[in-house]
């Protein structure tokens, strides 16, 4: 917002536009912050509450008249059905929330939970064990196969297809330039898979009564269940505290050399993107899944947690010193896998273009007419766009 | 796609009829064309405005910054005309008949 409203009211102003979809706000906020601004009173810091209301309802109104109908949008939801493709704008806010990935994990949840507890109805007794799988394997998924789900709908959602009109949400596909995490992001990122890690490995290491085994029987390899004893417990702590020191040492002599010489190459091809809101779903469903992973099978959780103590308490100050470095611009990794291959001393490697999908409005102008194969090709290309800049 | 007219969504067509106007300027402009009883929350201008707009009634024609203030301008389409002056003969020809049917009786008085 520009300097002629107060800050103080405009962020008032912002959390009651919060009734609104994220592409209604992206492009009116300004416009009606300053309607607000002048209807206000001299020297309002914040919104009053009638007007706020007004807004509430008013947001939430425009919600719903832009919402596809009900058959539609449970079509959408359950079985991934195109919507009418005057609703893609709606559908490119849905597919772009960061709640997105959960909402298809509810559904997916919703559909075999309603399917395993049908046998209740016959008086078989309700499969609670299945949640203890369930849950862990679909936050697993969330953070696995979040991005995959997001593409696909925006395939099936967007994409203009022949004979209907280009709207600003529409999509094309196209090869882009490949998206890497931006090296302050994924630093963060990874200090909290390390320090999670760490706090979960140490709860279990401290509190597991019994851990795996491995007996070796001739040919055979037997997992066994063997008591936690103090020295086991004792060992595990002592493993990180090693690989705490072994961080110490690697950072103070090795991260600070090796990012400093690494020699980064072109990236004509390369973007570089924060991990977002959507990263940071993945990022938590990734962390949530494995905890719960090892409230399932707590034996082999605490076997694990031996090494991965040990790694995950290596790492911290391997972390610490590279986010040191990356922030005094003292080395010329700019994303997560830079700072991966300058630590591993490995060469950097450019990225090739990858597929992915093209704003449509960038190829003809909104509100034109996609042709038809046959159709005379493209009368009215939009100004500055991919065709005119090609011609 | 046609759109159902109601008192407010036709103030703001008749604030727009003369020049465009942006958002506040609506605001003012309806007051004023309904003698200080209609005052349109921003909230409401909106959803009518983008209705207008949906409906092919109103269009942007522009935005100019003020004091460091978005101003977005808004006018009225041809469409827009048409379906204004078509509710305001609505209007006039339902006045004249309410003016023929009060004229033709007296006030009740209490009994």
């Amino acid at each position: 917002m520009g300097p002629g409203v107060d800050p103080a009211f405009a962020r008032s102003v912002g959390r009651w536009l919060r009734a609104y979809p994220r592409r209604w706000r992206a492009t009116r906020s300004d416009e009606i912050t300053a309607v607000l601004a002048d209807l206000a009173p001299a020297g309002a810091r914040r919104l009053d509450l009638r007007s706020g209301l007004g807004l509430l309802g008013a947001g939430w109104a425009t919600r719903w008249r832009e919402h596809p109908p009900l058959l539609a949008y449970l079509g959408y939801v359950a079985l991934e059905l195109r919507l009418d493709p005057r609703y893609r704008d709606w559908a490119r806010d849905d597919i772009e929330g960061p709640w997105f990935v959960v909402r298809r994990w509810l559904v997916a949840f919703a559909a075999v939970g309603a399917i395993a507890w049908l046998p209740v109805l016959g008086g078989d007794p309700p499969p609670v064990g299945l949640l203890t799988w369930w849950a862990p394997a679909m936050l697993l998924g969330i953070a696995a196969l979040g991005g995959h789900w997001r593409t696909r709908m925006v395939a099936r959602q967007l994409v203009v297809q022949p004979g209907e009109r280009v709207t600003p949400s529409g999509r094309i596909p196209g090869v882009v330039a490949r998206p890497r995490i931006e090296a302050r992001s994924w630093l963060a990122a990874a200090r909290v898979v390390a320090l999670t890690v760490l706090a979960l490995c140490a709860v279990v290491l401290a509190t597991a009564p019994h851990r795996a085994g491995v007996v070796l029987d001739r040919a055979e390899v037997q997992l066994t269940s063997v008591p936690m004893s103090a020295g086991a417990r004792a060992l595990g702590f002592g493993l990180a505290a090693l690989g705490v020191l072994a961080g110490v040492a690697l950072a103070r002599w090795a991260v600070g050399t090796r990012l400093r010489t690494w020699r980064p190459v072109p990236q004509p091809y390369r973007w570089v993107v924060p991990l977002g809101p959507h990263g940071r779903t993945r990022l938590a469903a990734g962390i949530g899944g494995g905890a719960l992973l090892a409230l399932a099978v707590p034996e082999l959780a605490a076997l694990l947690a031996f090494p991965l103590a040990t790694v995950a308490a290596g790492a911290l100050p391997v972390l610490a010193a590279t986010r040191r470095v990356v922030a005094a611009g003292g080395t010329g990794a700019v994303s997560g896998v830079d700072v991966v291959r300058a630590l591993r001393r490995q060469a950097d490697r450019a990225d090739t273009a990858v597929d992915g999908y093209l704003p449509a409005a960038d190829w003809l102008r909104v509100g034109t007419v996609v042709p038809r194969p046959g159709d005379p090709v493209l009368a009215d290309p939009a100004p500055g766009g991919a065709v005119e800049r090609r011609r | 796609m046609a759109m159902r007219l109601t008192e407010q969504a036709y103030l703001v067509l008749l604030a727009l009829a003369d020049e465009p106007r942006h958002g506040y300027g609506v605001v003012q402009e309806v007051r004023g064309l309904s003698g200080g009883a209609v005052r349109l929350g921003a909230g409401t201008l909106y959803g009518i405005l983008d209705r207008l707009v949906a409906a092919g009634y109103a269009e942007g024609s522009g935005e100019v910054v003020v004091d460091g203030r978005l101003r977005r301008y808004y006018r009225l389409t041809p469409e827009g005309h048409d379906a204004l002056t078509a509710e305001t003969a609505r209007l006039t020809a339902l006045t004249r008949r309410a003016d023929r049917l009060l004229g033709g009786i007296t006030r009740p008085g209490i009994a």
